[in-house]
């Protein structure tokens, strides 16, 4: 790799976080070469003002930018309907492992929901740092949340009642 | 089964995304596009004077009839400068939009009561509602009574990956208020609506986008840039030269008049101007955002069709930075705006700043009320007016409308 010219704090700061957030961004849009799109693109935005976010939270630019970014994609341009449909279930339905009937069942969720649950359940931020990143309020993080909660549960029955139950 | 599984299962589910290293690639990108907005500021002057001494040039097919040149901004039309939404707008009727915009379940069908001239084509579409069967379309004629739209058979248009839309446009209604453009898959559908009657015209891809030229032409986009042109009367289909973007453009009311598109995100962001028939743009200059930099924007990126005020200006949605020239709070990429933009010079001539605290891509303008009123659609106030000359903004629904709202008005 060439780091020639790279700030060596911007260098640093990417390489502590570039995989959590990779992560993030996968269980956002459900495809890995999208999710290295919105990052990188965000990383591109994040250079471009490192000189004046660099003393502020430069995580919480990227999150911002990243996630809304994500939403975003989706509601510009396909009005948050994915027709993907679950796996194929083997007769008993104890074939299929959970993860990917979980997997299937959020990329049915809307995007928004999809993010909401990620930021608090993945990046374990609470709904007002959700709802900052997002730039919604926090009643629409909780609806859209529980919402989320609720279309999980009917998509994957399986999964058990994770809708009802918080920490 | 608790959140604590969700989260293990959220854990699992991306366990296996490996990241490779992005530092210097995005410092790299960073670097490359900030040499070419110095190049771009530094040519912006002389791109604005070339692009006003570019003449029409002749056009390929015999069949076009050339149209008028855009007339030049009036000067007086518009004062530069940057609005900020209040928080509570003052409400106004706007006839013969209805308050509440509420679609009555019991609205009478299109073949039982044709329509002459509609004000607004509608499709509502709720994404937190469970029910995700497709809404009907319904328009709303000069008489503010609703029509549900009961001809035609519709499906939701989708992508090579599957993902849907409901099929409505911002830019399905005709400049004259008399038919609905609705891309289909293989297919464009023209809803006339005073004939009641549907036509079907075959056009090969999965159609995703649509827009007027005139009352006649429609031209209909797929996943990307480029169109193809089709006839509704006449029920022809032809390549068009234009490599325009039905997601960016947004049409224009004169037949075969020049189109303009903003487009660009971080590296450079341009205005582009085309004349159907031609394969070369008319012209392209750097947009400039000398008017609203003092006041600490910056855009970011452009959202959904740039739409023609028929006097050279363009008004469309963006996202961006504010970052306060007397150091208030910076926020950066996450402040919807509303601009319009002399589709000449490029210049950003004057800004709506709607907020940081929505959703991206909340808003969408509509619709020219006259020479200086943008009818636009927010996700929280629903629809609202915009004087680009006083900046006065004034509410025109009670509430947001969740769906696709097209409006022509008279």
């Amino acid at each position: 790799m060439r780091w020639t010219g790279v700030d060596s704090d911007f260098a640093a700061f990417v390489e502590a976080r570039q995989h959590r957030l990779l992560r993030s961004a996968y269980l956002v849009c459900g495809d890995h070469h999208l999710a290295e799109d919105l990052l990188q693109g965000a990383l591109v935005k994040l250079a471009l003002r490192w000189s004046r976010v660099r003393e502020g939270d430069p995580e919480a630019f990227l999150r911002t930018v990243m996630y809304r970014d994500a939403v975003s994609w989706w509601r510009r341009f396909r009005r948050e309907h994915l027709s993907d449909m679950p796996p194929e279930r083997a007769a008993g339905g104890d074939d299929v492992p959970n993860r990917l009937v979980f997997e299937a069942a959020l990329r049915r969720l809307p995007p928004r929901q999809r993010a909401v649950l990620v930021l608090r359940y993945f990046d374990d931020l609470t709904e007002a740092r959700t709802a900052e990143i997002l730039g919604v309020t926090v009643g629409t993080v909780k609806s859209q949340a529980s919402a989320a909660l609720r279309k999980l549960r009917e998509l994957a029955p399986e999964l058990g009642d994770m809708a009802g139950k918080d920490r | 089964m608790t959140t604590d599984r969700l989260t293990e299962l959220l854990e699992e589910s991306s366990a296996d995304v490996t990241a490779p290293a992005f530092a210097a690639t995005a410092w790299a990108t960073a670097r490359r596009v900030r040499r070419r907005r110095q190049v771009l500021a530094s040519v912006a002057a002389f791109a604005a004077v070339v692009a006003v001494t570019v003449p029409l040039r002749g056009r390929g097919g015999d069949d076009i009839v050339p149209a008028p040149p855009a007339p030049s901004a009036s000067p007086s039309a518009l004062t530069p400068g940057v609005d900020v939404m209040p928080p509570d707008p003052v409400q106004r009727a706007l006839a013969p939009l209805p308050a509440d915009f509420a679609v009555p379940a019991d609205a009478p069908k299109l073949s039982g009561h044709p329509v002459q001239r509609a004000v607004a084509v509608v499709q509502e579409n709720d994404p937190d509602s469970a029910d995700r069967s497709m809404r009907p379309l319904h328009v709303l004629d000069t008489a503010g009574q609703w029509v549900r739209v009961d001809v035609g058979e519709l499906v939701r248009t989708h992508d090579g990956g599957g993902n849907e839309a409901d099929p409505l446009r911002g830019t399905s209604l005709s400049p004259d208020g008399r038919r609905v453009a609705v891309p289909q898959p293989e297919a464009l559908v023209v809803i006339d609506l005073p004939a009641a009657k549907v036509h079907r015209i075959p056009v090969p891809g999965l159609n995703e986008q649509v827009m007027w030229s005139g009352n006649g032409i429609v031209f209909v986009g797929q996943g990307s840039a480029g169109v193809v042109r089709v006839d509704w009367a006449a029920g022809t289909v032809t390549p068009e030269p234009a490599a325009m973007s039905a997601w960016h453009g947004g049409g224009s009311a004169v037949a075969l008049s020049e189109i303009a598109e903003l487009a660009g995100a971080g590296a450079g962001h341009k205005v582009r101007v085309w004349l159907p028939g031609d394969a070369k743009l008319l012209r392209e200059v750097p947009v400039d955002f000398g008017l609203v930099k003092p006041f600490g924007y910056g855009i970011s990126e452009w959202d959904g069709p740039a739409v023609p005020d028929g006097a050279g200006r363009v008004a469309a949605a963006a996202w961006g930075d504010h970052a306060p020239p007397d150091g208030g709070p910076r926020n950066y990429g996450g402040v919807q705006m509303l601009t319009v933009v002399n589709s000449t010079t490029g210049t950003v001539e004057r800004l709506l700043d709607l907020g940081a605290d929505r959703w991206k891509s909340c808003c969408r303008v509509l619709d020219w009320i006259d020479g200086q009123t943008l009818l636009a659609q927010t996700e929280r106030e629903g629809l609202i007016t915009w004087n680009t000359r006083t900046g006065e903004i004034t509410r025109i629904t009670a509430g947001p409308f969740r769906g696709t709202v097209s409006v022509r008005l008279p």
